[in-house]
């Protein structure tokens, strides 16, 4: 429940407030599920992990210095948006709601909302003592969630805001790729690179979570979880909330679930793959990529492995590898575009037969 | 050809037409065949048959629907009651809608059931011998399309009462997105009520459309270039009754009706309200859509000997440049694209003469698609994806073939379109099974094909799909369904078994009710 | 009397034929008081859809099965007015909102906001949501996929999406993140032998082991399509006998007469019958991709390795652009004239070889 109002408006799969409005009145004496991602967020800076040289930056902040603008960038999954959540809520204390705007690609975001919303949010007031008297900076935050999925149009409306405002307001822009954000925007915000988590770290973090949930899961396993979300803190622990809403709460996760839940190919079918493609027997491999889609694996993903694969495969020479990632590149936009599964596969296996003849 | 008989209500057709030009026998008809005996058999049929039979005839403008009735009622010695919606009642009526649109309304009501219930008790010429009769309605009154029940009504109530078969004949607008009457007025459900039989008359292709002309040019005794016969019938779009129109006027207005064609084609186009006065190069005049369609189609080029003379700062195409130049015609039709490129595609096919020009022309069809159905760039890219098109089709034709032919429209659009609402319709008789909708169409419908067709060995189904397959127009098809899922599947599907336990749950299929 | 398929679908999550364990996790999600958003894919004919009603069964006991059919009109921003047919019960909903085409964002957005902004007033209701099934998700246009995935996030307090697909290539990772994947493969041979000769059984007729393997190595491992061959089977002749004919499909057997005429002769004239044949299939209703697939699967038959991969190579490029482009026809028809002109210069060439 603590862990609920703390969270409060965040992030975007917070269920809690609007079950409290929205749902019956039983469903708040029922302690609404709160998925683990929201609960197990960092509550201070220090949380935090990995991360040093923003973690420094704020830390002084919190201290008292001035925060200039920021923009993080960085692989999903690595800490970003809890970075500046943990540091508003230590800087705000139970204030914060009042003084972070959090807006994300999911809300209208055209140049209206950043004329009008900031502007509206931007304009208030802001006094550097809490409600209980203590101290606090002067000014108030604007998280701008998945920056990069902002129009060009909006960025540069952006620009002049951010300058008026400077007095009062902090902003916050949160992407995963910098070079979609305009050069005018980075330029005003100093700029901080999220590294993707140590598998260590993240296994920790896991094993914390799990003690806590009384989830029983063995440390190759979560090892495995981690590896397959290559280090994407937040996809491991949502996946690690989906294995045992599906196992239920007695049994052990195995890696055969972790599979399932984050929809990865097993590895012998990705190997299967070139395996099949030695063979250098259409028929079979006709038949190879029937099984493979009756088995419902998403042949997407089955490309970004099988990316990986062949990256990393000794056997084959530079050239070789140009010519299948070239079809592969290909296949992989065709599918997104609906195309069919099985023609785009048997496409790419062709390829792949004639590289092996040479 | 508009008829001018306000006070008479009843027009009689007889032997004493005053056209000249209007086919009298059977064989001036230009009328595919198959057609002509299906209307004459169904004629033969309604006129004996003890029930009242309706038809709904459709087709596009001047195909020749009116014409073939009246050619096959003379035939057989049958008397044609046209109905006609007075004009006049539109002037005497005190400018009320609502009594206006009764006041017609009752006049067709009358008209129908009056002439419809008795046989004509005085006959007041010649043809008393007549006794079957026909009633055509062609004109709708347009009252009935703000009130469709109104003209529902009054059927039912001829069904009920009368005895003359009726032929309801209805234009098809050229334009897809206006609905035309037929849609409006016969719903699906009421064509099926009264067993209302539809059939489709086509476009009337070129060549008999220049076999009408030289018909009638031998009764006018004109003098007109096969040539020029042709492009009228191009230009004509399969319209005979236009066809005629364009050439009775040359024939009267010009002194000279052998004129070359681009000036006939500059009358025509004048006549059609299309700009042109814009360009000045004769060449570049505008011209038919048809005849730009041929000239891309054909490719002509120049011989390669003359450009070589031609000088050498400019590109020289070892097969001769191009006599048209595509980008100009692309330029010229871009606000036709669309119409353009179905044209060329439905034709290009007979003109190519080797597959390897047709798998080229056919990759730069697909380019051109693509590039077309981007929407975010509507404008600007429907232009460029029709210049791939245009210039694909002259660049990829490297030997044409010779001899002429006759460009054709295509039908195949009309009835894929048909085909949407077909499926949605089967689909949605259908849905009350736990199938998606997909297999639906691939699967289950079938299967129940096959599984009904090994029961009833002689069944009326093997006559509705004549290729194996299921009929596609669609009032058969849902017959052939509904029958099918009543014949073999009594009952539905089990959820709805599990609901009928439940009493108090309802369900509501849509249109089960045969 | 109904079909097979439908009168012995299992109801409940404990009578499903297998994928045993799967059944198992989905019960005990259901146990659990937070029920997630659902993504189910899998082949067709794998049994998602039979997965997604038992599991609303357990959910929320027989009344799920009370099913109305209702219409419901939308107007879109351009004030085009939309009509779908929705499957609803007292506790969920069911909606293809790829019915209406380009116009499924706001059949989303408006549909899921009246399912959860109206209140479950049964009391003794167990859960405090209402389910909302949406079909053929991979089919959604881009622009409905960003619409749904707010919608997800705005009701979630009072109303779950289950999601079908028959892949998740297509739906974009935003919503993928956001639900628990379940995924559905089809039943091995094996098991559709097994479930053919329990519905036989229980019809009381025998059905000859070998006829059912037949049938069982046939329907591709589709379930559902195995029962409607095997009632077919039945219905054609009883009692059935082990050297039966299975019957094809019309549509099949005519595309596959259409492949092989594309193999006998090359020529502009051929060309022209086979589009005649192609528009045929069309408006029959033969989803374009099915055609290719078919298509495909027929040509390559009559052609040597590398020939193979040109051909291959070809189709793949023509069958992306049916997604991209309107009119399939031409890239249909590209992709027949190409593999025409491919298969000719290759006869040719064996021929000026010999």
């Amino acid at each position: 429940m603590q862990a609920f109002l703390k969270t409060g408006k965040l992030g975007p799969q917070s269920a809690g407030p609007k079950d409290a409005k929205a749902g019956s009145s039983g469903a708040k004496k029922k302690s609404a599920p709160v998925p683990w991602v929201e609960k197990y967020r960092p509550r201070t800076v220090d949380d935090v992990v990995e991360q040093g040289e923003v973690v420094q930056v704020l830390r002084q902040c919190l201290s008292g210095a001035d925060l200039p603008n920021l923009l993080f960038y960085g692989p999903p999954g690595t800490g970003k948006t809890s970075t500046i959540l943990a540091a508003a809520k230590q800087l705000f204390g139970d204030i914060y709601k009042d003084r972070i705007l959090e807006l994300n690609a999911s809300d209208e975001r055209g140049i209206d909302v950043i004329r009008h919303k900031v502007k509206t949010f931007a304009q208030l007031t802001a006094s550097g003592i809490r409600p209980d008297g203590r101290p606090c900076p002067a000014f108030k935050i604007i998280i701008l969630d998945e920056a990069d999925s902002m129009t060009h149009a909006a960025q540069a409306a952006l620009r002049r805001t951010m300058e008026r405002e400077a007095k009062t307001t902090r902003f916050c822009l949160i992407c995963n790729y910098v070079s979609r954000i305009i050069q005018p925007l980075t330029s005003r915000c100093s700029k901080f690179r999220f590294k993707p988590l140590g598998e260590d770290r993240v296994v920790e973090r896991l094993q914390f979570i799990s003690s806590e949930e009384n989830v029983q899961c063995d440390e190759d396993v979560l090892r495995c979880l981690v590896k397959t979300c290559n280090g994407d803190l937040r996809r491991a622990i949502t996946s690690l909330q989906s294995c045992t809403r599906l196992k239920g709460k007695d049994s052990k996760i195995t890696k055969e679930d972790v599979f399932e839940v984050t929809g990865v190919v097993p590895n012998p079918w990705v190997e299967g793959v070139l395996q099949v493609c030695q063979t250098n027997n259409y028929d079979q491999v006709v038949s190879f990529i029937d099984e493979l889609i009756l088995e419902a694996y998403s042949a997407s993903q089955l490309l970004e492995q099988l990316h990986e694969l062949i990256v990393l495969n000794k056997d084959l020479t530079d050239k070789q590898k140009t010519a299948i990632c070239d079809k592969l590149g290909l296949c992989a936009f065709r599918m997104q575009d609906g195309a069919s599964e099985a023609i785009g596969l048997l496409d790419l296996c062709c390829t792949i037969m004639a590289v092996y003849q040479g | 050809m508009k008829r001018h008989y306000s006070d008479t209500q009843v027009r009689r057709f007889g032997v004493c037409r005053s056209n000249i030009c209007d086919p009298k026998k059977r064989d001036d008809l230009v009328i595919n065949r198959n057609r002509i005996k299906d209307l004459g058999d169904w004629i033969d049929h309604a006129t004996t048959a003890a029930s009242v039979s309706l038809l709904l005839l459709c087709g596009p403008p001047g195909c020749g629907k009116t014409t073939c009735v009246r050619v096959l009622a003379e035939e057989r010695n049958i008397e044609l009651l046209d109905w006609t919606t007075p004009i006049d009642s539109y002037e005497c009526s005190d400018n009320n809608e609502y009594l206006k649109s009764v006041s017609v309304a009752h006049k067709f009501k009358s008209f129908l059931l009056g002439v419809g219930r008795y046989a004509p008790v005085v006959s007041n010429n010649s043809m008393s011998f007549m006794t079957k009769r026909l009633i055509l309605v062609k004109d709708f009154p347009t009252c009935f399309l703000s009130s469709p029940d109104q003209f529902t009504e009054i059927i039912d109530m001829y069904v009920g009462h009368g005895h003359t078969p009726v032929i309801f004949i209805c234009t098809e607008s050229v334009k897809k997105k206006s609905k035309d009457i037929a849609y409006e007025l016969f719903s699906e459900e009421f064509k099926q009520r009264h067993r209302i039989l539809q059939m489709s008359f086509l476009p009337v292709p070129v060549t008999s459309v220049v076999k009408a002309l030289k018909r009638v040019v031998q009764i006018l005794r004109v003098s007109v270039s096969d040539e020029l016969m042709r492009d009228i019938a191009t230009e004509s779009r399969g319209d005979v009754r236009k066809a005629i129109n364009d050439l009775n006027i040359l024939s009267v207005n010009s002194s000279q009706p052998k004129k070359s064609t681009s000036s006939v084609n500059k009358k025509l186009r004048n006549q059609d309200k299309t700009k042109n006065s814009s360009s000045k190069d004769s060449d570049r005049e505008t011209t038919g859509l048809f005849h730009s369609v041929g000239r891309v189609l054909y490719a002509k080029r120049d011989v390669p000997n003359d450009v070589v003379k031609k000088g050498n700062n400019t590109f020289i195409d070892p097969r001769g440049n191009l006599v048209h130049k595509p980008l100009e015609i692309a330029k010229e039709f871009c606000h036709y694209a669309n119409q353009f490129v179905s044209l060329a595609h439905s034709n290009y096919l007979d003109i190519f003469s080797s597959i390897e020009c047709i798998a080229k022309a056919a990759e730069y069809l697909s380019d051109s698609d693509i590039i077309m159905s981007e929407w975010r760039e509507k404008e600007l890219l429907s232009t460029v994806g029709f210049s791939v098109a245009v210039c694909g089709f002259m660049e990829s034709n490297i030997d044409p073939i010779r001899r002429w032919k006759p460009l054709r429209g295509s039908q195949w659009n009309d009835d894929l379109r048909i085909a949407v609402e077909n499926r949605i319709s089967v689909e949605n008789l259908l849905s009350d099974y736990c199938v998606p909708k997909n297999d639906i169409i691939l699967e289950v419908v079938p299967t129940m094909k096959l599984m009904w067709c090994s029961r009833n060995r002689d069944s009326k189904l093997i006559k509705w799909c004549p290729k194996g397959f299921f009929p596609h127009r669609s009032e058969e098809l849902l017959t052939a369904v509904r029958t099918i899922k009543s014949d073999i599947l009594i009952s539905p599907p089990c959820l709805l078994e599990k609901s009928r336990i439940d009493s108090d749950s309802e369900i509501h299929i849509s249109d089960d009710s045969d | 009397m109904s079909l097979w398929v439908d009168k012995y679908r299992p109801t409940s999550l404990s009578k499903l034929d297998y994928h045993l364990t799967q059944a198992e996790h989905l019960k005990n999600l259901v146990q659990q008081g937070d029920f997630p958003h659902l993504l189910v894919y899998g082949p067709s004919g794998a049994g998602k859809k039979t997965r997604i009603m038992s599991l609303l069964r357990e959910l929320y006991g027989p009344g799920v099965e009370r099913l109305r059919m209702e219409r419901v009109n939308f107007t879109t921003p351009s004030n085009k007015k939309i009509e779908i047919t929705t499957l609803n019960s007292n506790y969920h909903l069911e909606v293809n909102p790829s019915d209406v085409g380009i116009y499924d964002r706001v059949v989303i957005q408006e549909l899921i906001k009246t399912v959860a902004e109206t209140h479950q007033l049964d009391t003794a209701g167990q859960r405090e949501f209402k389910v909302v099934l949406l079909s053929e998700v991979d089919r959604l246009t881009k622009d409905a996929q960003h619409a749904l995935r707010r919608t997800m996030e705005k009701y979630v307090a009072s109303c779950r999406i289950i999601l079908c697909a028959n892949s998740t290539s297509r739906v974009i990772p935003a919503i993928r993140s956001r639900c628990l994947s379940i995924r559905v493969p089809a039943p091995s041979p094996e098991q559709i032998i097994v479930i053919l000769q329990n519905v036989c059984k229980k019809e009381g007729v025998t059905l000859p082991p070998e006829l059912a393997e037949r049938i069982a190595s046939k329907s591709g491992r589709n379930l559902r399509r195995a029962l409607l061959m095997c009632e077919t089977c039945k219905v054609q002749q009883t009692p059935m006998q082990p050297s039966q004919e299975i019957p094809a499909l019309d549509w099949q057997t005519f595309l596959e007469d259409t492949a092989k005429m594309v193999v006998q002769e090359q020529s502009p004239k051929q060309m022209s019958e086979v589009r005649g044949r192609l528009y045929e299939l069309l408006i029959h209703g033969i989803p374009p991709p099915t055609i290719f697939q078919g298509l495909l699967e027929e040509l390559v038959k009559s052609c040597d390795m590398q020939m193979k991969r040109r051909v291959v190579e070809a189709a793949a490029k023509y069958e992306h652009r049916l997604h991209q482009g309107n009119k399939s026809i031409f890239h249909l028809e590209a992709f027949v004239a190409t593999f025409m002109s491919i298969y000719k210069t290759f006869m040719e060439e064996m021929l000026g070889g010999m």
